[in-house]
């Protein structure tokens, strides 16, 4: 029996936009969560480690993500690592792996340049599948030759594109769906999606699936689906199908939210926030809809420093608020009711635009812009009448 | 608030008590010249509401009357928010302040000091000031309603008065929630936008939205520059994979000619060892060829030679028989030569004697031709003796003949003339004038003879020959008529000097004249002055001798010396004659003709001329035959030349056999059997040599040439390539230290958030914008309404003031009017622009206004105006007295002026006369 955990796509260094702030606590992450790897490594006993590319985002990071990575390898773990260069992390001239803190590494870590197959264990062989080049329409896994008897387990390690399920498209490096059987191997252990997908498109801990995709061990961005895992594989006997179990790596939570304003007060909006559970954990993608009455600004303004100050980050799509048809009556004098209605009728489109003051230019008098505006005209108000 | 009375005491100019009152709570006109104290009360009214009775400084002091400490003393009765007071205030000299109010029929003091200051203060709804006097915007509505004199024109309306204003109006727009919200709003436009509604630029308050978009544009950069610089890194990557493989193959190439350098050198050796055996049959070879062409060349030298023998006697025995023919021919040549040159000597004989037979036929012709020239000369001798004589006749012809030359007749006929001239002259100095005027002519007139002066020529006046007249005619001048008999008597002195000249002139003609008095048939009389047609006919005659000697003095040889030249030519002709006679005897005889003579001498010219002829072709035959001659002796000579040389070379060529024969030794026989021997040995060495194969020894050395110069050529990339891949590794290999990428997610991190934040700030400024501008326009028309029963007020009465010259009155939103509108034009006037005049009335309508509607919504105000009307015309003051009758029904009206007349119209206005009270208080 040999179990082996299989990881890819660590894309250490990675670039986070859009995350302001939290772009280097994303990144500091994704070695959080390969501790937690190495960590289930030594807890399920995984006889090797496979790395199937892409642990590094770009062959040009930093010496520090660098040398982050291969002191935490070298010291956090005795288990085997077998690692190959991705299309990410190509073993190109100028390839990180050429780095000198390479020469560095403790035996049992091993980064693979050639195809050279190696002993996984006695009864078992590695053909590795490195990437020498970003960009490449041919299979890597042809260059693994075909069974031809033995006895052996026969682990396969690659990084491309196979068309597991529908949506997973054509890319770079295809392998071909039946590249397991092909070659004969027991098991392929992919990289390249981010996502955990076995080879049957039923996912992982398919008893059929030869080959598998383990998913990034990080979570990169929101919308991705199934990541932040890596996958324990069993594989008993030459021929039999191997036992998969996908176990949860990533520390940080991608979260999208939306919030109905015509359903849910903003005020029970903010107790949910407040309520998140391990929100210093949650990067979350909040929506607003709905109508926002003028009492409510002031509540959204602190909603908005409360979502700030709990997440990791929280990125607030306020664009689909409108005002609120009522609530007018906060304002005591009649020219800023006036103001209002007119800012409300800009905002829901039913105005053309509003009449510049004299000596003044027509204001760029957009729905959104309307919108904003009487925002900033519902907390001048609120306030003042505070 | 309204006043009840007024008493100052003290103040300025104001000696002693001055009090006014009751004051009327509606028209109330207080009067006086100028410096009764009419500002000098409301200044009092002011300080004594609004000042605290502890001021002190130079301002205060201004108020004491002057030359005195006494302390300036105001007491005000007033109503005010229901209740009615009493305010007795004293500066300066114990200052003091008292308020007392109207309770139970009695005034009943219930504060003083600086507390009553305070709550005076507060009664009137003015301001305190920390420190100093105060100023119109401390003193409430009077600011508005007090109009202080030269300032009724302004309306400054400060910020509590316009509250006071906008409460009492309901204008409840600037409430304090409009405040803070306006104040947040406008505080944020500020931020982002200059006062003309751009975004502020500038290091110091720059946008937020400006600030970014920099900041942002700065970030892209980096990006750009690191994105480059990444290229660059993996261009130089793709350049090191590429250099590698190159290398890799140039080693290998290298490496295969190495090895093939090897392989070729060795083989090198062993066909080094085989050429040596291939140069022995070559030398072989040689040899046997050498041999064999020695003794063929021996061969064909000994043959060359006898034929050279047989040549040369061929050529001697040719010789010879040439030398014998033109022997020969030389010695026929000089015999024609001979003969030709006695042929020419017999020509020549015969020439010379025709030449002899032409110079006597010659001498003949000349002799003929000088008895000629002497015959000839002997006649033109003659002629010229008889030219001679004729001249000399002509000349006497004209010596004797007495009449004048042509200068002469030319000198009379101008004399003649100017004796008919004088004549004339004379008979013209007997004239008469005669002047017939064609209408009376002033004239002064002096005439020395028969007629008498007149001042008026109306008649004929004739003057005769002798005397003048001196005539002044007006408008033309003066006209001077002279005659004389002194005039006459000199013309006729003048011609008789004339005609004595005359006479004196043609005296010695006279008797040659033909028809003249001297002249046969003349008496001996002068010459008539007035006929001188004689003498032209005695000029004619003179002139036709004249003609004639010139004709004869112009013929040839007609003088003495022609003459003796001709008669010396026939003597030189006679003598010549007879010379030719002593040459040729035969003359003697003279029986020659000139023709014959000239037939002989023609003859013997052809004579000399044919044998001429025949001698010069006997000469050319002689040089012709000398040229054979000389021809036949030259060839002659080399023909023995040749036969010598023939001989010599014979000679030579039959030694030269001998001694070629003599060189070997051998005989011919024997000499051609060794030459077979050597030919047999020389084909068989050349059997042996093309049995043998040479080594392509050269062909291998080249090949090893150009691998060696092939492996230089690698090294030498190599070493290229070596530098190369050592740069590009040191480039790639020292970017992995730069951490690019690593720089790269940072920097387009923070770029993509300084986007982000860019886009937010241009929303945020953008609706900052559209509600600053929606609040100004809602606000603008809020208040428009609000203000607009002030507005239809001003408007109304405006038109009564002015006219139907503005149809609209604008308001700022500090309530104060900020322009006028023209009538049938959209476009506002500034208020500023109005004259000072229209200005002071419209601002004293606004107070109006103002004042009824407060009064009208609340309580009672009281309009103070100093002199409101004295920039009025009378047509705007009656109209302004009816506004003000009408205003003095809501308000509390009190007109200062110095010229009472013009509010005679004001009927039931308390009348205060301030120079007779005032006056009062002094005594």
């Amino acid at each position: 029996m040999l179990r082996l955990l299989h990881t890819a796509d660590w894309q250490m260094g990675m670039m986070a936009t859009g995350l302001g702030p939290a772009a280097a606590r994303v990144r500091a992450a994704r070695l959080d969560s390969l501790r937690n790897l190495l960590a289930l490594a030594a807890d399920r006993e995984a006889q090797a480690i496979l790395v199937a590319g892409d642990l590094f985002e770009d062959n040009q990071v930093g010496s520090t993500v660098v040398e982050g990575v291969v002191g935490l390898l070298n010291d956090a773990t005795r288990v085997p690592i077998h690692i190959i260069p991705g299309n990410h992390d190509p073993f190109t001239r100028d390839s990180v792996y050429r780095r000198p803190v390479w020469s560095q590494l403790r035996g049992h870590i091993k980064v693979h340049t050639t195809f050279e197959p190696v002993r996984l264990a006695a009864d078992a062989l590695l053909f590795p599948c490195p990437l020498d080049r970003k960009f490449g329409m041919d299979d890597p896994t042809t260059a693994i030759p075909v069974r031809n008897g033995g006895a052996e387990l026969r682990v396969g390690l690659a990084h491309g594109t196979m068309r597991i399920r529908p949506g997973v498209g054509d890319d770079y490096f295809p392998i071909a769906l039946d590249a397991a059987d092909r070659r004969g191997l027991d098991y392929l252990a992919l990289g390249h999606w981010h996502s955990t997908l076995a080879a049957d498109g039923v996912g992982a801990g398919a008893a059929s699936a030869r080959a598998c995709y383990s998913g990034t061990h990080e979570t990169t961005r929101f919308g991705e689906r199934d990541s932040g895992n890596a996958v324990l594989v069993t594989l008993n006997r030459p021929g039999e199908p191997p036992a998969i179990e996908t176990l949860r790596t990533g520390v940080l939570r991608w979260t999208d939210l939306e919030i109905d304003l015509d359903r849910q007060p903003i005020a029970d909006a903010a107790r949910t926030l407040r309520e998140w559970p391990e929100a210093e954990r949650t990067l979350l993608r909040l929506t607003l809809r709905g109508a926002l009455p003028p009492q409510a600004s002031a509540e959204l303004l602190a909603l908005r420093d409360l979502a700030r100050e709990r997440f990791v980050h929280c990125a607030i799509d306020e664009s689909q608020i409108r005002p609120a048809d009522t609530g007018d009556e906060i304002f005591t004098t009649p020219h800023l009711r006036q103001t209002a209605e007119a800012l409300r009728a800009l905002a829901s489109g039913a105005a053309p635009g509003i009449a510049p003051a004299p000596g003044q230019t027509a204001p760029a008098a957009s729905p959104e812009v309307a919108r904003r505006a009487l925002q900033i005209l519902h907390q001048a108000a609120w306030s003042a009448r505070a | 608030m309204i006043l009840l009375r007024l008493a100052v005491e003290d103040w300025k100019g104001l000696r002693g008590r001055v009090e006014l009152g009751p004051l009327s709570p509606g028209l109330n006109l207080i009067h006086g010249p100028n410096e009764t104290g009419k500002s000098t009360l409301l200044d009092a009214l002011c300080r004594g509401f609004f000042d605290r009775h502890g001021s002190t400084g130079e301002e205060m002091k201004k108020r004491q009357t002057w030359g005195t400490n006494l302390g300036p003393r105001v007491e005000i009765d007033f109503e005010a928010g229901g209740g009615r007071y009493r305010l007795i205030k004293k500066f300066l000299t114990s200052p003091s302040c008292e308020l007392s109010r109207w309770r139970d029929g009695a005034w009943e003091k219930f504060d003083e000091g600086k507390s009553a200051d305070e709550r005076i203060v507060e009664l009137a709804a003015g301001e305190s000031t920390g420190k100093g006097m105060t100023k119109p915007e401390h003193w409430g509505l009077g600011q508005v309603l007090w109009a202080q004199q030269g300032q009724a024109a302004e309306l400054a309306v400060g910020d509590r008065q316009q509250l006071r204003l906008r409460e009492a109006l309901k204008l409840t727009i600037d409430g304090a929630q409009g405040e803070a919200v306006e104040r947040a709003v406008f505080e944020r436009y500020d931020e982002s936008y200059s006062p003309g509604g751009k975004l502020r630029g500038g290091q110091q308050n720059m946008a937020a939205v400006l600030r970014l978009a920099e900041e942002s544009a700065a970030a892209d950069a980096t990006v750009k520059e690191i994105e480059e610089r990444m290229r660059a890194i993996e261009q130089a990557s793709h350049d090191l994979a590429n250099a590698e493989a190159e290398n890799e193959a140039t080693k290998a190439q290298s490496l295969v000619t190495q090895t093939e350098l090897v392989q070729q050198r060795a083989k090198l050796a062993e066909l080094t060892a085989r050429q040596l055996a291939y140069a022995e049959l070559e030398t072989a070879q040689a040899k046997a060829s050498e041999r064999w062409e020695s003794l063929n060349g021996q061969v064909h030298r000994i043959a060359a030679a006898d034929a050279a023998i047989l040549a040369a006697q061929a050529a001697a025995d040719s010789s010879r028989l040439k030398g014998e023919q033109a022997a020969a021919a030389r010695a026929g040549a000089e015999s024609a030569l001979n003969a030709a040159k006695a042929e020419q000597e017999a020509r020549s004989a015969e020439v010379e004697a025709c030449e002899k037979a032409q110079a006597g036929a010659e001498r003949i012709v000349r002799w003929l031709e000088v008895r000629r020239q002497a015959e000839a000369a002997e006649r033109q001798a003659e002629q010229a003796r008889a030219r001679a004589k004729a001249v000399a006749d002509a000349r006497n012809d004209l010596t004797s003949l007495a009449a004048p030359s042509a200068r002469e007749i030319e000198a009379l006929r101008k004399l003649h003339r100017q004796v008919g001239d004088k004549r004339a002259e004379l008979a013209a100095a007997s004239l008469r004038v005669r002047i017939e005027p064609a209408k009376p002519l002033n004239i002064a007139t002096r005439v020395d003879e028969a007629e008498s002066p007149a001042a008026t020529l109306d008649r004929p006046l004739e003057l005769s020959a002798v005397g003048a007249a001196e005539l002044v005619i007006e408008g033309v001048g003066r006209i001077v008529i002279r005659a004389g008999a002194s005039d006459a008597v000199a013309l006729a002195a003048e011609l008789a000097k004339l005609e004595r000249t005359w006479r004196e002139k043609t005296a010695a003609f006279i008797d040659a004249a033909p028809g003249t008095p001297g002249s046969p048939g003349n008496s001996g009389n002068p010459l008539p002055p007035a006929d001188l047609a004689p003498l032209e006919a005695l000029a004619a005659r003179r002139a036709a001798a004249e003609q004639r000697l010139t004709t004869l003095e112009q013929q040839p040889a007609s003088t003495p010396a022609d003459v003796a030249s001709l008669e010396q030519a026939v003597r030189e002709a006679r003598a010549t004659q007879q010379a030719l006679i002593a040459e040729e005897p035969a003359l003697a005889s003279g029986e020659f003709t000139p023709d014959g003579a000239r037939a002989d001498l023609a003859s013997a010219k052809a004579r000399v001329a044919a044998a001429k002829a025949r001698l010069a072709s006997a000469a050319n035959f002689v040089k012709e035959q000398a040229k054979l001659h000389e021809a036949a002796r030259n060839r002659a000579e080399e023909a023995g030349r040749d036969r010598a040389v023939h001989a010599a070379m014979l000679e030579t060529k039959t030694n030269e056999a001998a001694a070629l024969r003599q060189v070997d030794g051998q005989t011919d026989a024997q000499r051609r059997e060794a030459l077979h021997a050597a030919l047999t040995a020389l084909d068989q060495a050349r059997q042996r040599l093309a049995a043998a194969e040479r080594p392509p020894v050269e062909s291998l050395r080249r090949d090893i040439e150009l691998l060696e110069k092939q492996e230089r050529a690698q090294n030498t990339s190599l070493q290229i390539q070596g530098n190369d891949l050592g740069r590009l590794r040191k480039t790639v290999d020292d970017a992995g230290g730069e951490g690019l990428y690593s720089r790269l997610a940072e920097a387009t991190e923070k770029a993509e958030d300084l986007r982000a934040r860019q886009r937010e700030a241009e929303l945020d400024a953008a609706a900052v914008k559209l509600l600053h501008e929606t609040l100004q326009s809602r606000k603008r028309e809020t208040l428009d309404a609000l203000l607009l029963p002030v507005r239809l007020a001003v408007e109304t009465q405006f038109g009564e003031l002015v006219g139907p010259r503005y149809s609209r009155v604008e308001f700022d939103d500090r309530l104060a009017p900020s322009g006028v509108r023209p009538a049938g034009r959209d476009v506002e006037a500034p208020a500023d622009a109005l004259s000072f005049g229209t200005r002071e009335q419209l601002m004293l309508l606004v107070r109006l206004a103002l004042a009824r509607l407060l009064g009208r919504e609340g309580e009672r105000q009281c309009v103070i105006l100093d002199d409101p009307l004295v920039n009025a015309d009378r047509a705007r003051q009656r109209s302004a007295l009816r506004i003000l009758r009408q205003a003095g029904s809501d308000a509390q009206i009190l007109v200062l002026t110095c010229d009472p007349s013009a509010y005679d119209g004001l009927e039931g206005a308390a009348k205060f006369d301030l120079a007779a009270i005032a006056k009062a208080a002094r005594g």
